[in-house]
């Protein structure tokens, strides 16, 4: 409301976050638990004074060092510049919020890279015990990134205590904050496995690489044998209001009650149970016959599994960026009421401005849809109103808007995913009318101002 | 349009901390990020220009120094994206709603800086492994070579784009009356601030303040080689105090430009009207000259000495830059926010635990510093080329 809209046409904002974000959590996730495969794998060379595993490690943390210090450093800004832009209101609030957690993130942020160097390009040049703790440091120093940025991100899932009292701590240590660190250290170490399997078969020494291959099959063991009961532990802290829409679904978001979140759910356990299946009937029990381009599939099926578990977990969130509190769009929860009897377009700041520059209802209605349904839905593209809306005419549009409206959940079945509908009668009219607009031939979606 | 209607609001929420010690931060940040930048792009170019100078015979100093250069500049921009961090983090908390705002409006380039970066950083690791062998190595092993030049050129080249849009972007933030023409012109964000008076000579003093301290680094090396090289450490300290006069001298015309273009009120509250902010800029003018003098003495004689001190008072002369546009940022915004009226409740506990783990990471740097020069100059060994002792890694 209080800032200018960022069109992206067809996509949607949300799915430039969410690209980004898929791609940073893979390599981060292998910034911190390849951080301990190197520590743990160098710590058995040493004891087992095998010059081949020291090798081997050299070669792959060239590749972990280019891979985490450029895709992995740079992803993680681009997290930054993309929720920044397509939701300023939000991250404003998490960065007023948070800016020390965040800079002391950036120390440890600072000391593992730094370290990462030091570790490289020492490599040969210190003692074999000092190599070592090098690689014990990292794996220190990148665990506690992840130690810090998850209080951050569970806690716009489940702020907990936050909500009342506003204490840093009480949003940091949330509901969710252990389930979720437990959890994405096994998924850590899982990835760490799973990309040290692309660097362990392009071995030539055909032993090692059989060895290697058993060896990373086993980084996925502790993701199969804890995994479902910290899922667990997980979900029976999440905000149950949200458990319910997983597997009830609702209308919109899927077929009946099947729900896209449902599916989602199955997608990312099928992919992962697949991922811990094949590396047990492949590079474990069969190494021998381990190549590059199995390793490649491994990491495709990786990124999937990531992929949809990211999703599923944003999805979880809706209607809200920080549950309780701001809705997608931007909306504070208690701003509501007041929205919705005195006005939403005059109520923020670059809405009032846009409303100013539209020439009438159509326009004026084309800038309640930017503020108020951009952040999920596009005109013609992805979640489109062109296809949710079908046939409706004005009239049938506006009577679903009321409901839309409506903050009592027995009214208002969408309320589980979709923020109530604010703004008074009249705006509620224009926004009809606008929608109705779509749905015609010829008519130019964008809006026009003077 | 009134701009002063398309200001949005804080959130309501508090600072975490008072606004001096977030502006403190905001600056040093600022600073600490400035100087790798520096190296990363004045250095690519450099290293571009030495390495195609020294192609043909790779035991010359150009070689060396280009290719010096090159294997540093990984980490230099390393340091760079991640000490971004932490003005990033800061001018997003005080300067919100202007920071914000102005970047929506230029979405597409800003955006597309993540992907240029991307681009630009990879290429540099390819020269690093494919276009820069050592001397004592089999060149035929190395058939792109010939290309590292070029290959830095198109790199340097993109991270110049990346600076120019981060100009636009600095001086959009602080022209709010710019903004809903901007907006109407394109609400996906297709929009430059070309049009701004302000942005080619602010960008121009900044990419040759990169350059003059990409200088100051060559001479760095040549302290590195100080004791170990005599030779090559006086040549590369005359080279860099050169190339560091070269592009001050050229500073002076361009920062008058800079100045003028600011407008005569905001002019001459560096030159007068404001205490502080002159006070800054004198002491940034005298540290100049202090430079100059250190820098031109070095370049004649390859003074260690006399480089250090050019070298110690051009980098404070870039701090005190840095908080005359910290100044200027805060004298032009103000007429729209107040970041002193939003209301403070310091988090203690978290800020205490902040400063700690600072003065640790500061420690535990010292300390890598140490391991990595031990390891690269061993006390009962003859020291290796720079570039040449992470060949058995590479």
């Amino acid at each position: 409301m209080n800032y200018p809209v960022w069109i992206v046409p067809y996509l949607g904002g949300g799915w430039i976050i969410g690209i980004i974000a898929i791609i940073h959590v893979y390599l981060s996730h292998f910034a911190v638990g390849g951080g301990a495969f190197l520590a743990i794998t160098e710590g058995l060379a040493y004891k087992r004074k095998d010059d081949r595993i020291y090798d081997y490690l050299k070669t792959h943390s060239r590749f972990f060092m280019i891979l985490t210090s450029v895709s992995g450093a740079v992803t993680g800004v681009a997290i930054w510049w993309a929720i920044a832009l397509v939701n300023p209101d939000g991250t404003a609030i998490l960065i007023q919020n948070f800016t020390l957690a965040w800079a002391l993130e950036y120390l440890f942020f600072a000391a593992e890279l730094a370290t990462v160097f030091v570790y490289y390009y020492s490599w040969d040049k210190i003692s074999k015990e000092q190599h070592l703790l090098l690689a014990r440091l990292y794996c220190f120093l990148s665990i506690m990134t992840l130690v810090i940025i998850n209080g951050i991100l569970t806690f716009m899932l489940t702020p907990g205590l936050w909500i009342k009292t506003h204490y840093w701590l009480d949003g940091f240590l949330n509901p969710t904050y252990f389930p979720s660190l437990i959890m994405r250290l096994l998924i850590m170490f899982a990835i760490a496995g799973m990309y040290a399997m692309v660097t362990s078969s392009r071995l030539q020494d055909q032993d090692l690489r059989s060895y290697m291959a058993k060896y990373c099959a086993k980084w996925l063991l502790p993701i199969f044998l804890a995994g479902p009961l910290v899922a667990f532990w997980y979900i029976s802290n999440v905000p149950q209001a949200t458990m319910s829409t997983i597997f009830t679904g609702i209308q919109s978001s899927g077929v009946g009650n099947f729900s896209i979140l449902a599916r989602t759910l199955y997608l990312s356990l099928i992919l992962s149970g697949t991922i811990v299946l094949f590396a047990y009937f492949g590079p474990y029990l069969n190494p021998k016959g381990f190549t590059f381009r199995i390793a490649i599939l491994f990491l495709a099926c990786g990124l999937g599994a990531t992929g949809s578990t990211e999703y599923m977990r944003e999805l979880l969130r809706k209607p809200y960026v920080v549950y309780n509190y701001v809705y997608s769009n931007g909306i504070r929860k208690e701003d509501v009421p007041r929205l919705s009897q005195e006005g939403f377009l005059n109520a923020g700041v670059w809405s009032k401005a846009c409303t100013a520059q539209g020439e009438n209802n159509e326009q004026r209605g084309e800038v309640m849809f930017r503020y108020q349904c951009m952040s999920c839905h596009t005109a013609t593209g992805y979640r489109s109103m062109k296809k949710l809306l079908g046939e409706r005419d004005e009239d049938a549009i506006y009577g679903f808007l009321t409901m839309l409206k409506e903050t009592n959940p027995e009214k208002n079945q969408y309320l589980g995913i979709m923020p109530p509908l604010t703004g008074r009668d009249e705006e509620l009219k224009d926004l009809a009318k606008y929608l109705s607009t779509i749905n015609k031939a010829n008519v130019n979606l964008t809006f026009k101002p003077n | 349009m009134d701009p002063h209607s398309l200001i949005p609001h804080y959130q309501a929420l508090p600072f975490p901390a008072p606004l001096w010690l977030l502006q403190t931060l905001l600056i040093l940040g600022f600073f600490l990020h400035a100087i790798p930048m520096n190296f990363m792009l004045g250095g690519t170019f450099l290293a571009a220009i030495f390495l195609a100078k020294g192609l043909k015979d790779k035991s010359s100093y150009e070689y060396r120094i280009g290719r010096g250069l090159v294997k540093g500049l990984p980490i230099y921009t390393s340091v760079a994206i991640t000490q971004g961090i932490v003005p990033l983090l800061f001018v997003q908390l005080i300067y919100g709603p202007m920071f914000y705002t102005s970047s929506v409006l230029i979405a597409v380039p800003w955006f597309a800086i993540i992907f240029i970066l991307l681009v630009a950083y990879f290429l540099l690791y390819w020269v690093v492994y494919k276009a820069s062998p050592a001397a004592s190595e089999d060149g035929s092993k190395y058939p792109k070579a010939k290309f590292g030049p070029l290959i830095l050129l198109v790199s340097v080249a993109m991270m110049a784009v990346i600076g120019f849009i981060f100009s636009n972007n600095m001086t959009l933030m602080l022209h709010p009356e710019k903004w809903m023409a901007l907006y109407q012109h394109s609400s996906s964000g297709l929009n430059l601030n070309t049009a701004d008076p302000q942005v080619p000579p602010r960008y121009l003093h900044m990419v040759i303040g990169a350059l003059a301290v990409a200088g100051l680094l060559v001479g760095m090396y040549g302290l590195y080689w100080n004791k170990k090289d005599n030779d090559y450490s006086a040549w590369l300290i005359k080279r860099g105090s050169a190339i560091y006069i070269f592009y001050t001298l050229l500073q002076i015309p361009v920062g008058l430009w800079f100045m003028y273009s600011l407008g005569h009120d905001t002019m001459h509250k560096f030159m007068g009207a404001d205490t502080l902010a002159t006070g800054v800029f004198g002491v940034s003018m005298v540290l100049m000259v202090a430079s100059l003098a250190g820098t031109i003495f070095a370049a004649f004689k390859g003074s260690a000495a006399a480089f250090t001190s050019g070298m110690t008072a051009g980098i404070l002369c870039v701090l005190a830059m840095i908080v005359n546009r910290h100044q200027l940022r805060h004298f032009m915004v103000s007429p729209f926010i107040q970041p002193e009226s939003v209301q403070v409740s310091t988090q203690w506990d978290l800020l205490i635990v902040f400063v700690l783990s600072a003065v640790a990471l500061i420690a535990y740097l010292v300390w890598l510093g140490k391991t990595i020069y031990k390891a690269h100059n061993p006390a009962n060994k003859p020291p290796l080329q720079l570039g040449e002792q992470s060949q058995s890694a590479v």
